[in-house]
């Protein structure tokens, strides 16, 4: 079975749950829908090898075509876990590139921004990623670092671009469809009902829909989390909490 | 053509509902086209979502007869009502005038409620 045929699934079931509604915004909002549920979920997951250059502290990160990172969810060095920047304790990570280092006798402030300057008092070097188009090690490899490559594990969504083709051209992998086809389809209803004014604008089905998009969202979560192994839930708090 | 694909399409099924197929036309040619770009000016602002294509609105000027009117299907009928409406609004007959208000709210109706 083809992936066209699946997302065919998915348009052919909304059109009809969705009485009136148009191709073109039925693209956009299964987009949207997508979108959501990947980045609530982390669920898409996507393993690089990145080779590492001796003296060279970043590293552009490609996400597969269509495709956008929502988050490096862990990176790897010679089948060992490499921390990140923020685990070292070493000043307070700042949005924009760089961190605030604590000054001992500072001569008129109390902190410095070093914007360039990365310090890592242990391991062999650790990563942060100030910008999610590269990754950035605090310590430049040495040669014999760079004979390994590392992994970073990824969490990916669909890119914005991919609403130029058709649904069915999506980068979308044959098992997402058959794994999330109800949240998705309850996703899609769910914001289709809560449009204004629209003759399938429907509040009570698209508060219904939204529930099991959401309920959907919790248990894909927890899924990805797991390997897709079947295992007792994590903790977390009951929805009336 | 009933499917309503051309300009030419929608003012040859404009007229049959004005009573006007009969040359020479009460209602010009050009009055009818212009009504029908209004009409889709007025439906970009009730259902801007007819006129998406990706992440663009397009809103289509026609000019003549043989020009496209790009349009989901299911919302083409619509603009014969418009039309229709639109040009009986000139004439002063107050039953006219009943007529085309009416023509003119079930356009509207048909682009909002689908019951309609």
């Amino acid at each position: 079975m083809s992936d066209m045929d699946l997302m065919d699934r998915i348009l052919a079931t909304a059109r009809m749950r969705v009485p009136g509604v148009t191709q073109e915004l039925l693209k956009l909002e299964l987009f949207n829908t997508i979108d959501e549920f990947f980045r609530q979920t982390n669920a898409w997951r996507w393993e690089t090898v990145i080779p590492l250059i001796s003296g060279t502290q970043q590293y552009p990160m490609y996400p597969p075509n269509g495709s956008d990172m929502v988050q490096v969810m862990g990176v790897s060095y010679k089948g060992r876990p490499v921390p990140s920047v923020t685990d070292s304790g070493q000043g307070s990570v700042v949005r924009t590139r760089g961190r605030i280092i604590g000054f001992p006798d500072p001569p008129s402030y109390d902190t410095l921004f070093e914007p360039d300057v990365i310090n890592s008092p242990g391991g062999v070097f650790s990563y942060s990623i100030f910008f999610p188009s590269y990754i950035e090690l605090d310590i430049p490899p040495s040669a014999d670092a760079a004979t390994a490559p590392i992994t970073v594990l990824m969490a990916l969504t669909l890119n914005y671009q991919v609403l130029e083709d058709e649904a069915n051209e999506w980068p979308l992998e044959e098992w997402m469809y058959s794994t999330f086809h109800e949240a998705w389809i309850d996703g899609l209803q769910g914001r289709m009902f809560s449009q204004v004014s629209k003759p399938w604008s429907n509040t009570q089905m698209a508060q219904y829909h939204m529930k099991r998009f959401r309920k959907f969202m919790g248990r894909a979560k927890q899924m990805a989390e797991k390997g897709y192994v079947f295992n007792k839930p994590t903790w977390r708090f009951p929805q009336w909490a | 053509m009933a499917t309503l694909d051309t300009v030419s399409d929608y003012v040859t099924e404009a007229r049959v509902l004005l009573q006007d197929t009969v040359v020479p036309y009460r209602y010009p040619d050009a009055d009818l086209v212009r009504a029908l770009n209004i009409g889709l000016q007025e439906a970009y602002r009730m259902r801007a979502d007819l006129f998406l294509s990706a992440l663009d609105f397009t809103i289509p000027n026609v000019t003549t007869l043989s020009d496209p009117v790009p349009m989901e299907m299911g919302y083409r009928q619509a603009f014969i009502y418009y039309m229709v409406g639109r040009a009986q609004l000139r004439d002063q007959e107050d039953t006219t005038d009943q007529r085309a208000g009416a023509l003119l709210q079930k356009f509207a109706a048909q682009m909002l409620v689908l019951a309609s």
